[in-house]
């Protein structure tokens, strides 16, 4: 029987999601009548559905083709799902916003050279955002099976080295039984906070070749439980958090899960102290009185007044806790911004996963207390050792503590609005009254933003109510651009089971690096909302240009040299259309704004993506 | 003599009536729209101008020598006096927003 009469006997063939042939932790059962003569990617693809993966994310390449068939024709295209991409760096960034919201991998598979490189950038920005991403690279070891010039330019003899510097863990497994080994191994490194990619090299020869190998088996996948801090120094951190003044929480990636939001809410509450959100991960809901200004200048908030800082999976804690020398003037001195005798405790699964090369780990913090271990794993043992330490006395001033915070915030709100009706009816449409009409058209339903709001001002953050973890998926990680639309997409694939609006606020510049991701979109019916933030420009670099202009006496006149995108316009809508996007723009008018999100929702609760096209102010 | 007379009178002229229309386009071309918003509304790059309550004299002292922050000094070879008068009028005539009550989607 020649191999389609053997996917035929299985089932495959007809689109049927197929038993698994080998079950997990168990030698395979021969599927009798059915030819022994079966090629090794259909094992490989047995493996990977075993971990339980919803889609995997790809631009097609020939070192991975023998994988790409079995997922079609022996997984009968199911767990994992293919989606097609038409950039590697878009498969990637897809994942990422996947993660975001599902709190597990999406699979992608690459070329093992050009596919790679095409996708390291993503790779990266992952990696610096603590996502995991489970990645596949197609690649032809043994010199006798390269067929051909391409073949050769597309092999390499150590396929992840050009990523490992920003990669978990990887392999270049030589058997089919060491694939599955690693492979599982893989997973479960990705999955062990900090979260983080790792990728497995899928040999040609082991993909194509037919299984020879006796006895295979799929190791069974034992989640790792995640890090928790130090009991002793868990303890030390509630005993000063208690006895502080003015306790203030910074949040970075510190919430994995609803669940991680709603024990930071408890802690905060518990200690009545500020929580200053990085926005990088849906911390904390921001319409909660202990939730920090977001609005301030300069763009790091203000934490003078803490006694205490605790800092939750932090990024960039340094530069959160000193002032430096801005661009505006010369050299560069630094000095705290902490009040004397100020105590920082750090709490982060970071440190367990440090390379070198990268300097994603930022300045080394010369913390008072710093705890090793993921932490929501961390916050029910500190919240359980805050409620044993607090006495009646501490109560007390915490309670009169909560209300001035709670005063401060009020006041904050208060400014974000009358901030917001400055130029309210401008064209371009200003940031704050396009995040304004947004929210007045999706508030009442089950939404989810796909995008980061840090070029809009952080308007959304100081004008919606943001309390589901689904309801943000923060940033890039490595400021790669190029990750916003895809990661966008990614994340409505992961919202779309769920039912809920997914709303991206889509800047110019980032959509122009690979606007294929519409087309993944509309060829897979994701629904999505997709405003673009149009300010026409790279904006913060043309900024930039501008600022160093006047500082050396020269002109900040040229500023748009090399940064604006302008002359020609560039028409979203149109290119939106060309991939098969229903879409609308470019809107000048704020008034017209309302009535095409409303047609815009309309057409996503239908199941499509959509784009509007909307001419905003810079920031 | 007659040159020092002259600038002192022109001085005079630009100080009594500068002119707003030319600050707008002086917003434009020196960016001061990229950080500060083209209604000087302010943002994460930059603080709100519109209704600003510093004095001319105020406003270039800031020009010419900000605080430490991503604002580039604008000293009078990229922006002369009577540019920054310009300029300065130009923020004045920024019109005040509407009362925040007055906006349905900023009530609450």
């Amino acid at each position: 029987m020649n191999r389609r009469g053997f996917l035929k006997g299985a089932g495959a063939a007809a689109g049927i999601a197929m038993a698994p042939q080998v079950a997990v932790g168990q030698t395979p059962v021969p599927v009798e009548g059915t030819t022994p003569v079966k090629p090794g990617s259909d094992f490989m693809v047995e493996v990977i559905r075993s971990l339980g993966i919803e889609y995997c994310a790809a631009n097609p390449g020939s070192s991975f083709r023998g994988i790409h068939e079995s997922l079609l024709n022996y997984a009968g295209n199911k767990m994992p799902e293919l989606l097609t991409c038409l950039h590697e760096e878009s498969s990637v960034a897809m994942a990422h916003g996947y993660s975001k919201i599902e709190g597990k991998p999406m699979m992608v598979m690459v070329h093992g050279t050009v596919g790679l490189q095409h996708a390291s950038m993503a790779i990266y920005n992952a990696w610096c955002d603590r996502v995991p991403v489970y990645i596949i690279a197609g690649n032809i070891l043994d010199v006798n099976y390269r067929r051909g010039n391409a073949e050769w330019v597309h092999s390499v003899q150590d396929c992840a080295a050009m990523v490992r510097d920003y990669t978990k863990w990887d392999d270049n497994p030589v058997s089919l039984s060491h694939f599955a080994e690693s492979a599982v191994r893989a997973y479960k490194i990705s999955m062990t906070p900090p979260y983080e990619p790792v990728l497995i090299v899928a040999d040609g020869k082991l993909q194509e070749e037919p299984i020879e190998e006796k006895n295979l088996r799929i190791p069974k996948l034992v989640m790792t439980a995640p890090p928790q801090g130090d009991t002793a120094a868990v303890k030390e951190a509630a005993r000063m958090l208690v006895a502080a003044e003015n306790p203030v929480i910074v949040a970075g990636r510190m919430a994995r899960s609803q669940h991680g939001m709603e024990l930071l809410v408890e802690l905060a509450e518990f200690l009545q102290a500020r929580v200053q959100d990085q926005r990088l991960r849906m911390n904390f809901p921001t319409a909660h009185p202990l939730y920090g200004n977001p609005g301030t200048l300069p763009l790091n908030p203000n934490v003078t007044d803490a006694d205490v800082l605790l800092a939750l999976e932090a990024q960039d804690l340094w530069n959160f806790t000193h002032r430096m020398t801005p661009l505006n003037r010369f050299g560069m001195e630094s000095q705290s911004t902490l009040k004397p005798g100020a105590k920082v405790i750090t709490v982060s699964a970071v440190d367990l996963s440090h390379k070198s090369n990268y300097q994603d780990f930022g300045r080394y913090i010369e913390a008072d207390l710093a705890i090793t271990g993921d932490a929501e794993a961390t916050l029910p043992a500190l919240i359980e050792e805050v409620k044993r330490a607090l006495t009646a006395d501490r109560r007390r001033a915490i309670q009169d503590r909560g209300r001035k915070v709670v005063e401060a915030n009020n006041e904050s709100r208060k400014r974000h609005r009358e901030q917001a009706a400055v130029g309210w009816n401008s064209s371009p449409i200003s940031t704050a009254r396009l995040s304004a009409e947004i929210w007045a058209q999706v508030k009442n339903e089950d939404w989810s933003l796909v995008s980061w709001d840090r070029m809009l001002s952080s308007w959304p953050t100081r004008l919606w109510d943001f309390s589901k973890h689904y309801q943000f998926i923060g940033t890039h990680g490595g400021s790669g651009i190029g990750y916003g639309l895809p990661a966008a997409v990614g994340a409505s694939i992961a919202n779309k089971k769920h039912g809920r609006l997914s709303i991206n606020i889509q800047t110019d510049g980032d959509l122009c690096y690979a606007p294929g991701a519409l087309w993944t979109a509309a060829h897979h019916q994701i629904p999505m909302l997709n405003i673009m933030h149009n300010n026409r420009a790279y904006h913060e670099e043309r900024m930039y240009i501008a600022l160093l202009g006047a500082k050396y006496d020269r002109s900040p006149e040229t500023s748009d040299i090399g940064t604006a995108l302008k002359g020609p316009n560039i028409d979203y809508a149109s290119i939106a259309k060309g991939f098969g996007l229903y879409a609308e723009g470019p809107i000048e008018n704020p008034n017209d704004l309302a009535p095409a999100i409303r047609r815009g929702i309309e057409r996503v609760k239908k199941g499509e993506p959509v784009l509007i096209d909307v001419i905003t102010q810079p920031r | 003599m007659r040159r020092i007379i002259l600038f002192t009178l022109a001085s005079a002229l630009w100080a009594q009536s500068p002119n707003a229309k030319n600050g707008q386009r002086l917003f434009e071309i020196k960016a001061c729209y990229q950080c500060h918003g083209w209604q000087g509304q302010g943002g994460l790059a930059g603080p709100r101008l519109a209704q600003t309550k510093l004095n001319l004299q105020g406003f270039v002292a800031i020009l010419r020598n900000p605080p430490p922050s991503q604002m580039p000094p604008y000293r009078a070879t990229v922006l002369t006096d009577a540019e920054a008068a310009d300029l300065f009028a130009f923020i004045q005539s920024i019109p005040a927003p509407p009362p925040v009550d007055t906006i349905p989607l900023l009530k609450n």
